[in-house]
This record gives C-alpha cells, structure tokens and sequence, in this order.
C-alpha cells in the first residue's frame, strides 16, 4: 500500500514536471507568435494606412481623370438587372430592391 | 592465618531489559508518511501553479508598452475599417555636440547627406553645445545614411505621429490633438482618455467614399452660389448612425494649425440657424400627432395677412398661395398662413412638448462636445407660436433638425444620433414618441412636396425623395439681414425611409451661369437660379448629391 502511495507519488511529479516542461514550451511559443503577429500587425497597419491613401476617393478620382477620363458611363441603376439560380432555375431581378423603385 | 572468608556469590540479577521506547512515535511509519505528506504538498504546490500558468491569459504585456506610450493614441477607422487617423511611428534623429570628436569632418559628411540643403542652421547649433534635432520624422534612407556615418553625438529616437490620411475630409469630426497628445477637439477630444487606452481602433459610423461625394458636391455648389458655408448630414432614420458629416469651409489635420476664424466651426454641430420652413412639416406633424388635423383637413379662408399681437404681420411669401389650402397643401406650397392656423390649433404647451420630444429646442447630446445650444424661447412673447409655425423666431443646429425629421419619418421612435459604431440590438428600439400613423402621413405629404412642390429638384429617379425647403433670413447682430440659409431637410425612400439628408448653405448668391436641368422628364433647361431660395440652390445640390451616393446606399447598404 505504502509502496503504491510513494510510486504514484513520483509518477505524479513526474508527470507533473513533464506538464509544467511542454507547458513552459508553449509558453515559449505563444510568446514568440505574439511576438511576431505584434510586428507582423503593425506591418499591416502601414500596409493598410498606404492602400487607404492610394485607393483614397481623392486618389481615386484623380487617376480617374488621369487616365480613363471618358471610359466610364454613368448606368442608370434602375437598369441594373440581378442574375440568381435557385433550384436550376435562372432568375433576373432588378438589382435594387422594388422599394426604391417607383 | 585462615582467614575464612567466605565469598558468597550471589547471582546478579541484571534488571535491564530491552524494551521499545515508550514514545507514541512509529519512526518507521512516519517517515513515509512524513515523505509521503512532504511530496503530497509539493504535488499540491505543483498543481495549483500548473492549475494557474493554464488559465493565465496573456498580460498583454507589450501592448502595455505601447499604450504606456505617452503619445499613444488608439486609431479611428471608419465603419468599413478604413483609417481615418492613424498612429504611425516615426524616427527623430538629433545631435548631442558635446559628444562631436571633430566638428568640421561631421558638418562636411551632413553637407554630403543633406546635399541640397542649407545646414548653416545646424553649424550654429553645434557651437551652442545644446542637444537638438536634425530632423524629425526621418525617411529610412536617411536615417540609414546617418547611422552609417558611426557619429555617437548622432542620436535617434522613436516618436509616435498620428496621421490623418483623408486631410479636410472629417476635419470637423475627428478635431485635432496638442503637442501633449490631449484632444482639443472633436472626436479627438471627447474620446481623448478612451483613445489613450483602447488597444483596438475606434470605429466610426461615417463612410469615407459618402463622405468624400458629398463633401465634392458641396464645395462646387458653394462655388456655383457663392455661399460663405456650407453643411450636409447624412444620417440612417432608424439607428441614428451618422455616414455623413460635412461642414465647409473645413481644414487640413495634418498641417496642425489653430484655428480661430469662427467661419471653421461645425455648421451641422455647432452653428445654430433660424432654419424657416422646414418647421412647418413639425408643425403638421404636431398637429396629426395630437389627433386635430388629418392631411385631408382643409383650411379655407384664409388671409393673405394676418395681425399678430399688436405690431407683427403675418404674410405669406408668396401671394399666389390659394386662401383655401388642406393640410397637404399648406406644405406642398409652404403656406405661412396655414402653418399658423394649425399651430394655433394645436396651442402653445402641445407644440412647445412636441418640438422638445422631438429634439429641436433643446442642446443635443452628442458625441462631440463642438454642439451648439439653440437660443431660449420665450413662448409668453405676444407672436412666439405663430411665427415659430412657420420656422421663424426658433433656432436649432443641422443635427437636431436631421434628428427631428429621422423622428416624423421612421415611425416615431426616438433615436440618438450618433458618430460611434456600436453593435446594433434591433429588438432594442428607443421609445416610440409619436403616434403609430403621423409617419405614414407625413412620409407621404413630404414626398409630395418633392413631386408638385418647392422640392422638385431633388426629385432623382429611383430613390422616391421626400422633404421640405426652408429659405430664412439669416440673423447677424440679432437683426434680419438680406442674406439667406437656405435648407432642404429630405429622407429617402419616401414609402420606408432609411436616410435623413439635410442640405444647408449659408449666405448664397444668384448663380447666372448656373444651367439647372429639371428632373420632371420633360428634358427642360434653365440657364440661371431665378430666386435664391432653398427650392434653387440646396435642392439642387442635394438632388446631385443623391444622385451620386443613392448607388452606394442602395448597393452597398441594403442589406443594413
């Protein structure tokens, strides 16, 4: 009895020391991914503050007028038809909803 | 000698005996057990720590470091995650000249670096012995070029900038900060300790791409009628939720200059105007809501100028208006005459609790502390509710108008505008504080006013446009001045409105080169504003500025 006390005794901290080891390794890990997706964030806010600035309205319009000064048309947007399958079937409906639709 | 001695030997009776201790302690037993007790504690010791390192979070200790940042501020993105301020970090780059070995061979390697550049500034400096910065903000590859020179008087440091990537376009909004990092403004200002602290970015209910039409529209039409102002809200009727907040003239954030021309201020906030006939759809709606009027109710008889108390007159603007008009009526053609009567109907304590349920007397809470409190009413005064009927002797701010008009239009409910994207509970609608039809009523009079009234220009097919002009006397020095705010306070679609939009220039002109295109179908141009009124010149920006973000709400937004 006494001898099965004291093995699972040992097994236990054993088992203990083996958790707390793989524990501290992801700690370790977790830390480091932290650690990078914090860099990897701050990357992507700059990505992100650039990519706003370019495709900015401002932007947007000046290469607009830049380059494709009279490529686009304005679309009448009632005229704006929507394609759907339901159950094989094709349907066209009016892309804004009748509400807006007089 | 004999001595007889007699040894007796006697058996020596050895009384000790080995016997166990008498103690109560079983050594053998014990120390296992103490072993056992000792190892059980450190087991229990291990397991609590293992128990505690698992449900540890992380102490964000990093985010700490930032936000522990005295220059930290969280960024403000707008409801699609677009920036519109952000914190950048930056690197300034200086010079301690006490730690400069040789004076002359640093000024000739910056000569080399700053090539085109006049560094005669940082040669005086040098002599000072005081420590100062070359340059802040440095571009990577100077910084680069810099640090190789090996200098150790050359010093770098990180610094946090916060960066406004849209300029003027939410000037008004976001406000500025000051050298110490604490708002002096705007958002910047209301939010200033939950922006020192929030890891997240704060996320605002304006849309860059709606913001940045409407704010093109406005300046060229302020342009076209010479307006000293502009402004322009754009806000959903049911959620409050601000997409669009222009007031022109506006200014750049990134260039940090104060402003003290009170021609800046927030036109929509904080400017409060007499805004004139856009008060008397209040007026009709105060008049269904108590159950005395229905649209169908005629108003016959009417003069074309009535006395009130002993020196006022009461006229209309128009001496075509019929005598006998219906409630509809009256505001299709913006009848002073007929606003009056229902007001008078309805008396002053109905209609002074109607317009202060609806928001517009008094100061609004908002978001932003720029917010302007409309000027007290004496409603004892002999003329008060007459001349209020009709949008005169009243003042309020764009907002609350926006605000009142969100009101008529969504059902009744009470809303809150706002500029801050919060997650929506649409179980959770304000209280209802008009009656269950004044909407249905009043959405279908305004979309009439649209159709065969002074709105007509805003007519844009497809979007079913409600609203009502308002042309006022601009007050300056607390007199009436020939100069005009011109306003159109309009909501879309008519049959279940979703959008509050008003339009409002301050100061406008006649525009003679202006070509107005009619929007009835009939393809009919017209060269030149005929009057300077609202129906002439916010209409008309306001059926352009439709027409270029309905897409975009009816697109991107439908599914809302």
């Amino acid at each position: 009895m006494k001898k099965t006390i004291l093995i699972s005794t040992l097994l236990l901290i054993l088992f203990t020391s083996l958790v707390k080891n793989s524990t501290k390794k992801i700690e370790d890990k977790i830390y480091t991914m932290n650690e990078n997706i914090s860099s990897l964030k701050i990357k992507l806010g700059n990505e992100i503050l650039e990519y706003n600035y370019l495709s900015s309205p401002d932007k947007l319009t000046q290469y607009q007028l830049q380059f494709f000064k009279d490529d686009f048309i304005r679309v009448d947007i009632l005229k704006i038809k929507k394609i759907s399958e339901k159950n094989n079937i094709i349907q066209i409906s009016d892309f804004v909803k009748s509400k807006i639709n007089e | 000698m004999n001595n007889d001695k007699n040894i007796i030997l006697e058996e020596y009776e050895n009384e000790f005996s080995y016997k166990k201790s008498k103690t109560n302690l079983n050594i053998q037993f014990d120390r296992v057990a103490f072993i056992f007790f000792t190892f059980l504690i450190i087991v229990i010791i291990y397991s609590i720590q293992l128990l505690h390192l698992g449900t540890l979070k992380s102490d964000g200790t990093e985010l700490k470091t930032i936000i522990n940042n005295k220059n930290y501020r969280a960024d403000i993105i707008d409801r699609n995650g677009d920036f519109l301020v952000k914190t950048v970090s930056t690197i300034n780059v200086g010079i301690k000249p006490k730690y400069v070995i040789d004076k002359k061979h640093l000024l000739l390697m910056l000569n080399y670096i700053y090539e085109n550049e006049d560094i005669s500034e940082v040669k005086k400096k040098l002599n000072e012995n005081k420590f100062f910065y070359l340059e802040k903000n440095i571009s990577s590859k100077r910084y680069e070029e810099l640090m190789l020179l090996g200098d150790k008087s050359i010093i770098s440091e990180e610094s946090l900038i916060r960066l406004y990537p849209q300029d003027n376009l939410f000037s008004h909004i976001i406000g500025q900060i000051d050298d110490d990092n604490n708002g002096i403004s705007g958002i910047e200002k209301s939010f200033d300790e939950e922006l020192k602290q929030i890891k997240d970015p704060l996320k605002l209910t304006l849309d860059i791409n709606i913001q940045f039409l409407i704010r093109e529209e406005l300046l060229k039409f302020q342009e076209i009628f010479s307006a000293k102002g502009s402004a322009a809200v754009l806000m959903n009727v049911n959620t409050g939720e601000i997409l669009s907040m222009v007031s022109l003239p506006d200014f750049n954030l990134n260039k940090r200059e104060t402003i003290k021309d009170v021609n800046y201020i927030n036109r929509v906030t904080k400017g409060i105007y007499e805004l004139g006939s856009v008060f008397k759809t209040f007026t009709i709606a105060a008049g269904i809501n108590e159950g005395l009027i229905e649209p169908s109710t005629e108003f016959l008889d009417s003069k074309k100028n009535i006395r009130c108390g002993e020196n006022h007159s009461i006229r209309e603007y128009d001496d075509k208006i019929p005598s006998d008009l219906t409630v509809e009526q009256i505001l299709i053609k913006s009848g002073n005459i007929g606003a009056v009567r229902i007001a008078r109907k309805i008396g002053v304590e109905k209609y002074k609790s109607f317009l202060t349920a609806i928001g517009i007397v008094d100061k609004i809470d908002f978001d932003i502390e720029e917010v302007g409190k409309p000027l007290p009413i004496d409603w004892n005064e002999g003329c008060k509710l007459e001349t209020i009927s009709f949008g005169h002797g009243i003042t309020t701010t764009i907002l609350q108008l926006a605000k009142g008009y969100s009101i008529i239009a969504n059902g009744g409910y009470d809303i809150k505008p706002t500029l801050i994207k919060k997650k929506l509970n649409k179980k959770n609608k304000e209280k209802r504080i008009l009656k269950n039809d004044v909407s249905k009523k009043m959405n279908l009079i305004l979309r009439k006013v649209v159709l065969d009234g002074t709105a007509k220009l805003v007519n844009v097919k497809g979007y079913q446009v409600g609203g009502k002009t308002g042309t006022a006397q601009q007050v300056i020095n607390k007199e009436y001045s020939n100069t005009k705010i011109n306003t159109l306070a309009s909501i879309f679609p008519a049959d279940k409105p979703e959008y509050v939009l008003v339009v409002m220039f301050e100061s406008t002109k006649l525009a003679n080169e202006y070509i107005y295109e009619y929007r009835d179908g009939s393809g009919f141009k017209l060269k030149g504003s005929p009057r300077n009124t609202a129906g002439w010149t916010s209409v008309e920006a306001a059926g352009k500025i439709i027409e270029k973000i309905g897409p975009i709400l009816a697109t991107k937004y439908i599914e809302d």
